[in-house]
């Protein structure tokens, strides 16, 4: 076989890559097709490499808890640590931004399956069911509970997330809508039941 | 149609541009696993990257994840370590290695299972740079070992390159629609979050408006007609592949995205192969 032969085994890597490449193409469109990747690209083997478009985050989240008691009463509001602020060593090395990562990809995920479940008609917040089994919401869940309770004798732990424009100042108007955004206010989950 | 690329001029070139991949490639790849040997705690059980819970994002999706004690070998936190410490093994025999030979080939084996092993165990925090990875590693290793011949190896530095000008056709492409882009002001609000911001990124976006949004846009624009330095003349390549390399180390400076530039830079010999390509009387 001469060296400017594919050969048998060439051919077969030229089709594979070939389809790999062309099936890339549609999985960077929002269309009936880029969501058919989409849903056929479950371990993202197919790449999508819109990054930061064409909506960029341009938000900081936070998220916090509370602990609750049987009598309905609740510990003041903390907020998890789970973003440090960027260091010169990051550049070269940054293994903290896999918790970053992974949370930014929940609450927007989480964002999806809101979007998803009011565009089937669902009411969220009366029937949060197909929300709370979701998994953005299963990890952030896990996260807040791995937290130190903040009182033995609570029963149960509330979530919340909210989003806020790091742009905005302190003279902007109380109303201004990139102020702050509620985007989960969850439901009690008990410590002793099984997540 | 390879012919002016199998020459033996061709081919030190084919070689030269795979072996500067491949060392791109090693050192990204080995930063990869070894960021995520240092995040360990993140897969133990009640971690945040916990098999119990991505397991649950995988319910459904093949034969492999409904046969739960295996699963659980594989995914769990001893399992997960075990894929990065083969994956980093991988990458060291790759760089160490020559092109085209059992160990190089051995080790972009383990390198590619890892990563693959990456993306079954979940897509959550995943990012291009993995993506790209894996693009980069499975050409690689398809094209470069010793059971095909050098045209396949071509093939593949051609699906690296095509890959590559993709990314930044997709990119450049998806921000061009968007408001925020286009408007100017995505740099400096990016730069201002916790998350992909920097302190010194946001100083510098707010310290010239009028500059900010004039590089938010040129970058946008650049990315966007990235894929033209293939047709174009030499130096054009010579430039885009300049402004890539600095845009990407920015990148990791500000935003924190250090495997990134790695991962791009392994497949600029790809695409200045590409050019050789369309260019055959190019020198």
């Amino acid at each position: 076989m001469s060296s400017n032969s594919l050969g048998f085994a060439g051919v077969c890597i030229l089709v594979l890559l070939g389809g790999w490449l062309l099936v890339s193409v549609p999985n960077q469109f929002t269309n009936r097709l880029g969501a058919w990747v989409t849903r056929i690209n479950a371990f993202g083997f197919i790449p999508k490499w819109t990054f930061f478009a064409p909506i960029p985050g341009t938000f900081n989240y936070h998220l916090i808890y509370r602990d609750l008691y049987q009598d309905g009463s609740a510990m003041p509001w903390l907020e998890v640590d789970w973003c440090t602020g960027r260091r010169w060593f990051h550049a070269v090395w940054h293994p903290r931004r896999l918790t970053t990562k992974l949370i930014i990809d929940s609450i927007n995920g989480l964002g999806e399956v809101i979007l998803h479940m009011t565009r089937e008609g669902t009411d969220v917040e009366r029937d949060p069911q197909s929300l709370i089994l979701s998994t953005p919401y299963v990890l952030l869940l896990n996260l807040v509970m791995s937290m130190p309770r903040q009182d033995p004798c609570a029963i149960s732990r509330q979530m919340a997330i909210f989003q806020q424009d790091p742009t905005v100042t302190c003279d902007a108007p109380l109303d201004s809508p990139r102020i702050g955004k509620l985007i989960l206010c969850s439901s009690a989950h008990d410590f002793n039941r099984p997540q | 149609m390879f012919e002016h690329l199998l020459s033996s001029t061709g081919m030190a070139v084919q070689n030269r541009c795979a072996a500067l991949i491949s060392l791109f490639f090693a050192v990204g790849m080995s930063v990869t696993f070894a960021e995520r040997l240092a995040a360990n705690a993140l897969y133990a059980e009640g971690g945040l990257m916990s098999w119990r819970v991505l397991s649950f994002d995988r319910a459904g999706n093949g034969a492999l994840f409904r046969q739960p004690e295996f699963a659980r070998l594989l995914f769990g936190r001893s399992g997960a370590s075990a894929g990065h410490v083969l994956g980093l093994a991988g990458t060291l025999l790759v760089a160490l290695s020559p092109l085209r030979s059992y160990p190089f080939t051995a080790g972009l084996a383990m390198a590619v299972l890892s990563a693959m092993l990456v993306h079954l165990r979940s897509t959550y925090a995943g990012d291009g740079a993995q993506q790209m990875n894996l693009v980069v590693g499975v050409a690689l290793l398809l094209g470069f070992n010793p059971w095909v011949t050098p045209a396949t190896g071509a093939v593949c530095l051609l699906f690296i390159s095509a890959q590559s000008a993709l990314s930044y056709l997709a990119s450049g492409a998806a921000k061009l629609i968007s408001p925020i882009w286009m408007g100017g002001d995505a740099l400096r609000r990016i730069l201002a979050t916790t998350a992909f911001g920097s302190e010194l990124g946001f100083r510098l976006a707010s310290f010239h408006p009028g500059l900010t949004r004039f590089l938010c846009r040129a970058t946008v624009i650049l990315e966007a007609v990235f894929p033209l330095l293939l047709a174009g003349p030499k130096w054009l390549v010579i430039v885009f592949l300049a402004w890539g390399a600095a845009f990407h180390l920015a990148n990791a400076i500000l935003m924190g995205l250090n495997t990134f530039f790695w991962a791009y830079l392994s497949t600029y010999p790809a695409l200045y192969f590409a050019w050789l390509f369309l260019h055959p009387h190019a020198r």
